[in-house]
């Protein structure tokens, strides 16, 4: 689904994300806030699932604020971005693109992925990210647009594009240009949760996950994680994968019957062994 | 005013052949001796220990007597009970109470001890893989059990 059609069928009160009261902090999020206070071109680096987005979408929450998304997975044009042309009702009209959009109406906007993005969808924002940035439509009439109060601009990446190993595990990121780095006023690279505070998320956000099983989950993931760092493996294990770990161990009462689903299924042959290996070390379960 | 000097008590007596072996307890230094008497009826101290309290002592008693039966000696009587109610008797006396017999003894139905705490996150971080995986399956067990019922009762 195109982030056009969303903005269709999405009534605008629905923009600002769903609070989330159990939602637990973690010690970079200190620097997103205070990014947020001094608006800050901010770029998240970290692997999938570690809470990039959530983090952004829950500090908007907090303000009230409306959060608009959109992936640069390839598939988004330039003028998804900046906006375009469109024939209605026998005439042609205008429709601002996620950025304009965005910036006039004081929204939080995230550019998801933004590794995947070429360098020319990576040139449309440059103008934004720059200090006091704005954005002149010369495809409509020279609009020069400037962001309304409260606009704030975020890039997550799941690589800074440098990382040859990394970009073995996110196949089709790019090496992201000097340029563009150079207009992120902040950049903040997330490292995995301490244990602690993974576990507690878990508790936090599973209801009726039992503490041992909550601690289960987080050591299988470093586990998996220190395989990955020492190359064992080509997967990782995300705060989201251990979420939907909890979730699927109580449900069907045996954690590596949920791991099958959530987890080992998503695999490959090999790391597929070695992972359910490391669950079955762990949980006592036959694979 | 002086503690009254506690007497030494006789706490048993061996035999073997015509030889003698008596143990005796002093409660005021918590000394054990042994006076070994031959046929010539001269007396010796045999054996002599000391312990820092009156309970270690008499248990020091008690472990003589065992050793010199097991040595071939006979036992002629004894007097472990006897010695330790004197003791009891002796001991109320210097605090100036009425003297009493010991009291029955009270069997008392113990009380299971109560469950250990569940261990906290900090020391779960710390168990082994084993020691995690059981403490873990059996509270998955309850919970899924817990979610299966509300799972029914919502539906």
């Amino acid at each position: 689904m195109t982030e056009k059609v969303k903005v269709e069928e999405t009534k605008a009160e629905t923009l600002v994300p769903v609070l989330i009261k159990e939602y637990v902090d973690l010690p970079w999020m200190a620097i997103l806030e205070d990014s947020i206070k001094h608006n800050d071109r901010t770029l998240l680096v970290g692997h999938c699932g570690i809470g990039k987005t959530s983090a952004i979408e829950q500090f908007a929450a907090r303000e009230n604020r409306e959060v608009r998304r959109v992936n640069l997975n390839g598939q988004t044009t330039v003028s998804d971005l900046v906006g375009q042309w469109i024939a209605k009702d026998g005439e042609t009209v205008w429709i601002d693109g996620i950025i304009p959009d965005s910036m006039k109406k004081g929204q939080y906007l995230i550019l998801d992925e933004i590794d995947f993005a070429t360098p020319e969808i990576l040139a449309v924002i440059h103008g934004p990210l720059e200090d006091n940035g704005f954005m002149v439509l010369a495809e409509k009439d020279g609009e020069v647009v400037r962001p309304a109060r409260g606009h704030r601009i975020f890039g997550t990446a799941n690589t800074i594009g440098a990382d040859i190993e990394d970009r073995g595990l996110y196949q089709g990121t790019n090496v992201m240009n000097e340029a563009f780095l150079d207009r992120c006023s902040t950049v903040v690279k997330i490292p995995w949760p301490a244990q602690e505070d993974e576990a507690n998320i878990l508790l936090k956000r599973v209801p009726g996950l039992p503490l041992s099983t909550a601690v289960l989950i987080v050591r299988i993931a470093n586990e998996v994680r220190e395989a990955f760092e020492k190359k064992e493996v080509f997967t990782t294990f995300s705060t989201r994968k251990c979420l939907q770990l909890a979730d699927k161990s109580i449900r069907y009462g045996s954690l590596m019957e949920g791991a099958r689903v959530c987890i080992l299924n998503k695999l490959g042959d090999e790391d597929q062994k070695i992972v359910a290996g490391i669950i079955q070390r762990w949980s006592g379960e036959k694979v | 005013m002086t503690t009254p000097k506690m007497e030494v008590l006789e706490v048993a007596l061996l035999s073997k052949d015509e030889e003698e072996y008596l143990i005796k307890l002093d409660p005021d230094t918590n000394e054990v001796k042994a006076l070994h008497t031959r046929k010539d009826k001269t007396e010796r101290v045999f054996k002599k220990g000391k312990r820092s309290s009156l309970f270690a002592a008499m248990e020091l008693a008690r472990q003589v007597y065992n050793k010199q039966l097991d040595s071939g000696w006979k036992s002629v009587w004894i007097n472990f009970s006897k010695a330790a109610e004197d003791l009891y008797e002796e001991e109320i006396g210097k605090k100036g109470g009425k003297k009493k017999k010991s009291p029955p003894t009270k069997v008392v139905k113990a009380e299971p001890p109560p469950p250990p705490p569940p261990p906290t996150l900090k020391e779960l971080l710390k168990e082994t893989p084993a020691g995690l995986a059981a403490i873990s399956m059996k509270e998955l067990k309850v919970a899924h059990k817990q979610y299966r019922k509300l799972s029914e009762k919502s539906s």
